[in-house]
């Protein structure tokens, strides 16, 4: 079986410095790198799509694996699969993450400091052929992996997003492919997986992603004057129409789900990061644009501690 | 794979299954002249403990008969899992109520159950589990073998106090209980139900589980148990059902801390009136 899953490295997981050399089975991604991108990036607009921006190169790149995931560097999927013994004496923190995550059950995200995150990014790249083979056949039992769903609705900020525009998309995507054969209350679903992290079975990637980028893009050309990070959300959304009709299509579907780490500093920021970009900051945080609150002030009061992104 | 789910009754029930997946199972029954159902008054049994509740049929089955099984799972007689294998073009010709149901799971990936008062919508479940063919019994065992324990979706609150106000006058066991885990089984293979508890429990006593996890779960909840029966003879009714529901979900929890990639799935239960299923 073969599995690749992509980390998308925004700015704000470059500034953690210390990046890991990633295996085999984690790839770092970045689309300002990355040459064969050249269909997203050339189009108008699309530099601000950021994870999605992955999934268009997988579909075009990818066609080798049998499962395809992908991930924020800064909000990676947390999944461990090291045997208990290894993990208490290597990866003590780890191991209290997975305390914390299986008493809680339903935790959508699990916060964590920055170090932390560089000793779960140590432990997968620690992990020996038993730890891979492991987490290949957890893997190989599902359809899909997203992140766990926690109070069962998108938040206001997300939903702000697509008050006035997720009518005008799904008035598209309704057209294309298999969205065609989704029944229309499905569009109107409240749950939806967020942060455009998600591992697939290949076959199920390919039949979403060709007709998703497809609306993506006639979206984007119809409608060239909205938000451009609006198709990060809508992704999210339209994520969740397709696996609720998967499970409705078959009701044998396999879905499981897992927390995000979100990275959050233990202290208040006392200055802006490096790169931190005010207007991408307002433009995907809508509700801080709409309350009329200045980006740089509102990040080092409560956006640090609301993990705000700026990219 | 060798699997079944065993419908757990304390009378014979009007709709009686046995097929290859389902079959119907009656406490205390006399053995039933067409062997359609399974009854517990042969073979190793505690068919004459009531307090136990639907662990009459678990002992059973984990003393008697689990040797045959790669997979064995649980249900209520008006609980039930809804094990739905067809694609939906055939659902929706073949069994309307049940597409209805469907659409009802998919729209709330939260819900804890699903209330049924139609007994259509029995009757459709029962001719569906009843005409399987080859292609949806292999659906349902390759979906079951992705999982090692499937339970039924959980509520969000702290076992002990759910337990305190569900069952207030055999709260006392509930400590009873803890101080027998603690004097028979190590710290660390029950460390979470003494100190942690989870938020979140089953409460069923339905559950599918692959049968090494079955026989360790009835390995860890029959001894206390059964030491406490001797010990409280007065203690109120259906109590060790009721006790080991909040046992379930701590097992699971202290197997997910010990086994990572441990497959659990949390999945709805259907449940009906009483009229509903009659």
């Amino acid at each position: 079986m073969k599995l690749i899953i992509y980390s998308y490295l925004s700015k704000r997981r470059s500034i953690l410095e210390n990046l890991p050399t990633y295996n085999d089975l984690f790839s770092l991604f970045h689309p300002n790198q990355e040459n064969r991108d050249n269909n997203v990036n050339s189009r108008e607009g699309s530099k601000n799509w950021g994870e999605v921006s992955c999934q268009y190169h997988a579909l075009q790149n990818s066609r080798q694996y049998d499962y395809i995931g992908f991930e924020n560097a800064v909000r990676p999927i947390f999944i461990d699969f090291m045997l208990p013994e290894r993990l208490l004496t290597e990866f003590n923190n780890i191991h209290g993450l997975r305390e914390k995550f299986v008493r809680t059950w339903k935790v959508s995200h699990l916060s964590i400091p920055p170090r932390i995150l560089k000793e779960y990014e140590a432990m997968r790249m620690a992990c020996d052929p038993a730890d891979a083979a492991r987490f290949m056949r957890w893997l190989e039992r599902t359809d899909v992996v997203v992140p766990q769903f926690e109070n069962g609705s998108a938040d206001r900020f997300r939903l702000m997003h697509l008050d006035n525009t997720w009518d005008l998309f799904s008035g598209i995507v309704r057209k294309i492919g298999i969205f065609q054969k989704i029944p229309e209350e499905y569009f109107a679903s409240g749950f939806w997986p967020w942060y455009n992290s998600y591992i697939m079975r290949a076959d199920l990637f390919e039949r979403y992603a060709d007709s998703a980028f497809t609306a993506f893009f006639e979206f984007s050309e119809t409608f060239p004057n909205l938000n451009p990070y609006l198709i990060r959300f809508i992704s999210e959304k339209l994520l969740g129409v397709y696996l609720s009709y998967c499970a409705y299509e078959n009701a044998l579907f396999r879905q499981a789900s897992v927390p995000l780490l979100h990275v959050l500093d233990e202290d208040p920021p006392v200055s802006l990061p490096k790169d931190f970009d005010s207007e991408a900051y307002l433009g995907i945080n809508v509700d801080v644009a709409i309350a009329g609150a200045q980006a740089d002030g509102h990040y080092l009061g409560i956006g640090w501690r609301e993990d705000r992104n700026w990219d | 794979m060798k699997f079944k789910v065993f419908s757990c009754n304390h009378v014979r029930p009007n709709h009686v299954i046995n097929t290859e997946l389902f079959q119907t199972f009656v406490s205390g029954l006399s053995p039933d002249p067409e062997k359609n159902i399974l009854t517990d008054v042969s073979g190793k049994n505690i068919s004459d403990m009531q307090k136990f509740c639907e662990l009459r049929q678990q002992y059973y089955i984990w003393q008697n008969e689990i040797s045959q099984y790669d997979y064995v799972g649980f249900e209520h007689y008006r609980r039930l899992f809804n094990i739905d294998p067809l694609p939906i073009e055939s659902l929706n010709a073949q069994y309307p109520a049940l597409s209805i149901i469907r659409k009802k799971i998919t729209a709330d990936p939260f819900g804890y159950m699903v209330s049924v008062d139609e007994p259509e919508v029995y009757q459709q479940i029962m001719a569906m589990r009843r005409s399987m063919g080859e292609q949806e019994i292999q659906s349902t065992k390759d979906w079951i073998k992705s999982h090692d324990v499937i339970y039924t979706l959980p509520i969000f609150e702290s076992v002990e106090e759910n337990y305190k106000w569900c069952h207030p006058d055999g709260f006392y066991l509930w400590h009873e209980l803890k101080n027998q885990i603690s004097s028979t089984r190590s710290y660390s293979a029950v460390r979470n139900i003494l100190e942690y508890n989870s938020d979140w429990s089953g409460y069923l006593n339905m559950y599918i589980m692959r049968s090494e996890i079955f026989i360790e779960y009835m390995d860890s909840i029959f001894p206390p148990l059964l030491d406490l029966e001797v010990k409280f003879p007065e203690a109120p009714s259906r109590i060790w059902g009721h006790l080991s529901e909040r046992l379930l979900g701590n097992f699971i929890v202290q197997k997910l801390l010990d086994t990572p990639t441990l497959r659990c799935k949390a999945v709805p239960n259907l449940t009906f009136s009483r009229n509903a299923c009659e």
